[in-house]
């Protein structure tokens, strides 16, 4: 059978089928998106309300609990929670200029798959450089809030804050590379498989 | 309570149906997900409702948003490619050996039409739509001579699948 010949039936496709009613078609309207990216911007808003939340006790805590130096620790947890909303913001406006879903089906496609590749990235890159951030603030953290760290060092205390900074900076500096290939593993895992697909469909669109 | 705008686009979905129905049939893989499909392209044309301004036709607007959900949505390929016949080909039991023929064939054809990339799967509706190329075009983003070019080469590629289906390949 040729392709023509299916022309005629074709057009009894969904005339064929029941038709939805414009009351069940209404509560469908009323239903959350299921695509990836509403999945995405829904899973973001959960992390976002998450690290809020936690972020706000800890702090909390500290300005309430304690007085002086160990202040300092609440002020540079807020600096990372500062950080973190920029993070927040810029994966959401990545998603948001994700997909255009009024636009021909091929600059959709190619819009999609080149502002996930940048989500991508911006989530590798971001993701492995928060560690030494989080590691560094953990570690001068516990320097503070534990002076007999400090005691160990055998070297006056003036010193002590530097040789313990370096020691950690160079520890950040060694563990930061196997996370960046977790992460890389990760984010693969992720997104790996759609970026593929959709690099496929985009070229065979680009095909003469 | 229905407001006026969405009392029009409840209309105009209506009205326009087939359209949604079809894209299921090609690109949803079973049941359940032909009726999730339905509703996603059913809320994404709500959601875009508002930026409708006529400039293409509604049934060309509706047509790219629901390829666009359907191709670019990242859904789980299953292994297993399973075979769901549409709803227009017959049930009931062929009278004569003519029809019993036609009917084979009809679902050879669409057998192959499933093996089909999404892209082709794309152009073969539009094409069953009786869609111009600049139509097409339109919906599509691929020029008018590449759209000629892939067609032919589709119907060749189909030709072969259905042959390989005949020779129970």
């Amino acid at each position: 059978m040729e392709l023509d010949q299916l022309k005629e039936m074709w057009g009894d496709v969904g005339t064929k089928q029941s038709n939805t009613s414009e009351e069940e078609l209404q509560v469908l309207l009323q239903k959350k998106s299921t695509s990836p990216i509403a999945k995405m911007k829904r899973n973001l808003l959960f992390e976002l309300i998450a690290v809020l939340v936690l972020y706000i006790i800890v702090i909390a805590y500290y300005f309430i609990q304690y007085r002086g130096g160990m202040q300092w620790n609440a002020w540079l947890l807020l600096a990372i929670g500062v950080l973190y909303v920029f993070y927040y913001q810029r994966k959401r406006k990545l998603l948001n200029s994700m997909e255009c879903i009024t636009c021909e089906v091929k600059s959709n496609l190619k819009m999609q798959l080149n502002t996930l590749e940048k989500y991508v990235r911006f989530y590798l890159i971001a993701g492995t450089a928060l560690f030494p951030v989080t590691l560094m603030a953990t570690g001068l953290i516990m320097f503070f809030y534990s002076p007999e760290i400090s005691k160990d060092l055998t070297v006056p205390s003036g010193k002590a804050v530097w040789i313990f900074t370096a020691v950690l900076v160079f520890l950040s500096a060694v563990l930061t590379v196997p996370v960046y290939y977790i992460n890389k593993w990760y984010v693969r895992k992720l997104y790996g498989q759609h970026v593929e697909r959709l690099k496929v469909i985009v070229n065979e669109m680009n095909e003469d | 309570m229905t407001s006026i705008s969405e009392q029009d686009f409840l209309q105009l979905v209506n009205q326009n149906q087939g359209i949604i129905r079809k894209v299921c049939q090609l690109y949803g893989r079973n049941d359940a997900d032909k009726e999730d499909l339905y509703q996603e392209v059913v809320i994404q044309l709500w959601r875009s409702f508002g930026s409708f301004r006529g400039e293409a036709k509604f049934s060309t607007w509706m047509y790219r948003i629901a390829l666009n959900t359907a191709i670019s949505n990242l859904r789980k390929q299953s292994r297993k490619v399973t075979l769901s016949f549409p709803e227009f080909i017959p049930k009931e039991e062929a009278d004569t050996e003519e029809e019993k023929i036609k009917e084979e064939k009809l679902k050879e054809m669409y057998a192959a039409i499933s093996r089909l990339t999404e892209v082709e799967k794309a152009i073969v509706m539009l094409y069953l739509d009786d869609k111009s190329y600049e139509e097409m075009e339109e919906i599509l983003g691929i020029s008018n001579g590449t759209l000629r070019v892939k067609m032919n080469r589709i119907k060749d590629k189909l030709r072969t699948l259905t042959k390989a289906e005949q020779d129970g390949a």
